[in-house]
């Protein structure tokens, strides 16, 4: 059962010049572009542009960082930070796919050994060369909960990992678990750095004062918390030399002023832009706005185990109330898709392609469509029928989850029920999630891999926020754990979904896309939505 | 004189005010401890968001912080390590506060200071021109634009401003706080011009009131009638006039210093307001009250120093002596 992933160093290595570089990402990326995110807008250049150097690149975030290292800080900014200055074992490429990195190769001899064997042009940003114990060293740190809290859950199935050659490291797993593929990468819960580093910083990483030290394409070579942050390209990537020689990061939290700093020419690119404004960033002169999806899934959690949500009929009366097809054309401007299942499209895409992805979670929901009809004879037939009282908690940060809860107001009240939205701040909303005391929530879910049962896992199995339990459904995904084979992983996820959304714990509403705008000088290559999570700036090209 | 202001008055009243701002910190420290500990949310769960948090992890990270102590425990904990100088380290961030703050209280202040002096130097001439021609096209301007200042939310005027001094006559840099330095204050002109317009506004009609108040008073008529200089009433009636304004200016300064939240986060701009504003919801404690206390304290020696300040302008107050 051994399985065997690499890529070609030859074709890694052909030169270190820019145009090189354009042709690596493409072997990266497969030449299937097709599948790159379903419905992106952003429009493949095919290689035609010209790469130039570019001197800096000013991009703007709406958050701010108070830590550089994703294990200490997980915001989404902080790992498109981390994705230019440190990498892991492996990496995504465009499609979602795993392709190396730092290993040049890795390879499953048993279901819970991982053998991964490192690149020898493998360098830090210091000059120096990657060795074995650095791998070792940066797997523990990853695991250690009190410097990698928010990493350390994702390795404790891992036994351990050690030096099992000169330029190769084996990790075990207490118990198989084909996701833990997902691990070793920049773009989850592993960054490679050096131990005499982190001890120089007394053991602090990605602080001001201590920054980071990477094997990544640029260098930190200053942080502000919450002002910016600033790369410098360095020469000794493995994959050669970036285009763009100055990376400016700025933290610009107020929507509106960004926009102006667009307009003034102050900034070159806003990632997550809000979908609210997207119109207004397409309509600033020289600007150009590309969507693209973000594997976010937003959809309705019902605590089981509070009345009257124990009641599958309840459940299904408030299912076939939302108009989900008006969520996503109306709430979110078409930018989003219709949601079926909780694993998102752009996490099996690579496997089964755009089309064959979206005709597997589309069975997923069964019946569950809008329908004000059945969702009044569903509540009839359950043990409310004349209806009841309950509010929902919605965090402030989050306007469209807001108006579809509103909207499902407006039409759960013409069968007898009654749902009050009330607004909080995202950090209250968190106690919302599985809280007793709130039968009625949602979750938006920001999938941080593109591994199928990212979500399930959690969603489906014991200790989930609509306290659902289902033997059956646990078996399934227990046998997805031990499946190797990328399909027949995704048919056991799928059916274990299929068989828990049938009592409707859980209703998927959407899953989102992001946003972003940039001068339209340049262009993001294939952008999809993995782009920002490994090294982007190569992707970005002049236009002309 | 110097014998007025020592140990006997002033000197007195200076140390019996610093230990009643003492016993105010500590009154404060506690009920915004009690606030943040009764206050819904959990910072173990806000530092991990909206994934699937082991038991085992949340349980670590709350001893951790001792976030599983009684409240007492807790309160104790934290005051006697601030007593020992030790203002603890930020959950979110793990940075000792002491290094969270620095670079922002200096920020801040620079913003605080700026827009304070600018109040001042322009809201002030411009009660007293208003006063002296009440009733003039000047003051009716003049006045009215003061009603709109008033009114007007800072965060409106910033992006105004922003829009048209920084995009369209791009006179102004938009965001941010520049490569330190000169090129920091730079930055902060525009920001600082916001929060002055709405706080100028009323000092510019606090002085206008004062001023007028001066110039009905009996003894600018006697003067008047005894034959004094228009420049020597005017001195009169500004010395009389200054101890409301002088008053009102450490509240524009304690204002401008604990007021800076919008602005800040309108301009992108690292101080401890828009700090404060994302350490309350996400439930750090350690940098909630550091910065509390902060502000408090400024506010409090602010009140002090107005005092003194009254004190030394105000002959009534001395002759009355401080209590």
């Amino acid at each position: 059962m051994t399985r065997h992933v690499t890529l070609s160093r030859r074709t890694l290595l052909q030169g270190t010049g820019a145009s090189t570089l354009l042709m690596l990402i493409a072997a990266a990326c497969g030449d299937d572009t097709d599948s790159a995110g379903g419905d992106t807008d952003a429009t493949s250049s095919g290689g035609t542009g010209e790469v130039k150097e570019i001197d800096t690149l000013t991009v703007a975030f709406p958050s701010s960082m108070s830590n550089l290292y994703p294990g200490k800080e997980a915001g989404i900014v902080n790992y498109y930070v981390a994705a230019l200055v440190l990498e892991g074992l492996v990496a995504p490429d465009g499609t979602g796919k795993l392709v190396p990195a730092v290993a040049e190769s890795f390879e499953q001899t048993s279901p819970t050994t991982y053998v991964y064997t490192i690149r020898s042009d493998a360098k830090f940003s210091d000059g120096s060369a990657v060795t074995a114990d650095d791998i070792v060293y940066s797997v523990g740190l990853s695991k250690d909960e009190n410097v990698s809290p928010n990493t350390a859950y994702y390795w404790a199935n891992v036994q351990g990992a050690e030096k099992t050659g000169d330029n190769q490291v084996t990790i075990t797993l207490a118990s198989p678990d084909v996701a833990f593929e997902w691990g070793p990468c920049a773009a989850n819960a592993m960054w490679i750095t050096k131990q005499s580093f982190v001890d120089a910083n007394n053991g602090d990483i990605g602080t001001p004062d201590a920054l980071l030290l990477g094997t990544g394409p640029y260098k930190v070579t200053s942080f502000q918390p919450d002002s910016g942050v600033e790369l410098e390209r360095v020469d000794t990537w493995w994959g050669g030399t970036a285009p763009v020689k100055t990376v400016k990061i700025q933290f610009i939290p107020e929507e509106s002023t960004r926009l102006l700093a667009r307009q003034s020419g102050d900034i070159d690119i806003a990632v997550s832009i809000s979908l609210d404004q997207a119109e207004q960033w397409a309509g600033t002169e020289a600007t150009e706005v590309l969507f693209a999806a973000d594997r976010s899934y937003v959809g309705i959690d019902f605590n089981t185990a509070v009345e009257p949500f124990d009641d599958i009929h309840v459940r299904r009366a408030i299912g076939f109330a939302c108009n989900r097809e008006a969520f996503v054309e109306k709430l979110l401007g078409g930018h989003g898709e219709v949601a079926t299942a909780l694993t998102t499209p752009a996490q099996i895409e690579s496997v089964l392609g755009a089309d064959g992805a979206r005709e597997k979670l589309r069975a997923v929901i069964g019946d569950v469509t809008y329908d004000l009809a059945k969702a009044k004879d569903a509540l009839a037939q359950s043990k409310v029928p004349d209806g009841f009282s309950v509010k929902v908690g919605v965090s402030s940060s989050a306007p469209q989850v807001s108006s579809a809860f509103q909207a499902l107001a407006q039409d759960l009240a013409t069968i007898g029920i009654t749902v009050e939205v009330e607004e909080m701040p995202v950090e209250q909303w968190y106690d919302t999630i599985g809280s007793p005391d709130w039968g009625l929530a949602y979750m938006w879910y920001f999938n941080t891999t593109g591994d199928p049962a990212e979500l399930s896992s959690w969603f489906l199995n014991e200790g989930n926020p609509a306290s659902y339990a289902n033997d059956e459904v646990a078996a399934t995904l227990a046998k997805a754990k031990e499946e190797t084979d990328p399909a027949k992983r995704i048919d056991l996820v799928l059916e274990a979904q299929t068989t828990a959304l049938a009592e409707l714990p859980y209703v998927p509403l959407w899953w989102g896309e992001a946003a972003v705008a940039i001068a339209d000088t340049y262009e993001i290559e294939d952008f999809g939505s993995y782009t920002l999570l490994s090294p982007w700036t190569p992707r970005i090209i002049t236009k002309g | 004189m110097a014998s007025r202001l020592g140990r006997g008055t002033l000197g007195r009243f200076v140390m019996v005010r610093l230990a009643a701002t003492v016993v105010l910190l500590l009154a404060l420290s506690f009920v915004v401890f009690a606030l943040l500990y009764l206050a819904p949310g959990d910072p173990a769960r806000n530092l991990l968001g909206p994934r699937n948090p082991s038991p085992e992890l949340l349980a670590a990270i709350r001893a951790e912080y001792h976030l599983d102590d009684p409240f007492v425990t807790q309160y104790v904990r934290w005051i006697g390590d601030v007593v020992r100088g030790d203002l603890g380290t930020s959950i979110r961030s793990e940075i000792a506060v002491t290094s969270l703050l620095a670079d922002r209280v200096v920020l801040t202040a620079e913003l605080a200071i700026m827009a304070f002096v600018i109040t001042l130097v322009v809201a002030v001439p411009l009660g007293v021109r208003a006063a002296w021609r009440a009733g003039s096209v000047f003051d009716r301007t003049v006045s009215l634009a003061s009603i709109v200042g008033v009114g007007a939310p800072s965060y409106a005027v910033g992006l105004l401003l922003l829009y048209l001094l920084g995009v369209r006559f791009q006179l102004f840099p938009v965001y941010g706080i520049g490569d330190g330095g000169l090129d920091q204050l730079w930055h902060l002109v525009l920001p600082a011009v916001t929060l002055a317009i709405g706080i100028g506004a009323l000092v510019f009609k606090l002085t206008r009131t004062a001023v007028l108040g001066e110039l009905e008073q009996d003894y600018v008529a006697f003067a008047r009638a005894r034959g004094l200089s228009e420049g020597a009433v005017r001195r009169l009636v500004l010395r009389n006039a200054l101890i409301p304004v002088v008053t009102s200016g450490g509240l524009v300064f304690a204002f401008l210093f604990g007021g800076t939240i919008l602005v800040e986060v309108t301009f992108a701009l690292p101080g401890i307001g828009g700090l404060l504003a994302g350490s309350v919801t996400f439930k750090d404690i350690p940098v909630v009250q550091a910065i509390t206390l902060l502000t408090a304290t400024v506010i409090a020696l602010t009140a002090l120093a107005v005092d003194i300040v009254t004190y030394t302008i105000d002959p009534r107050v001395r002759a009355r002596g401080l209590r």
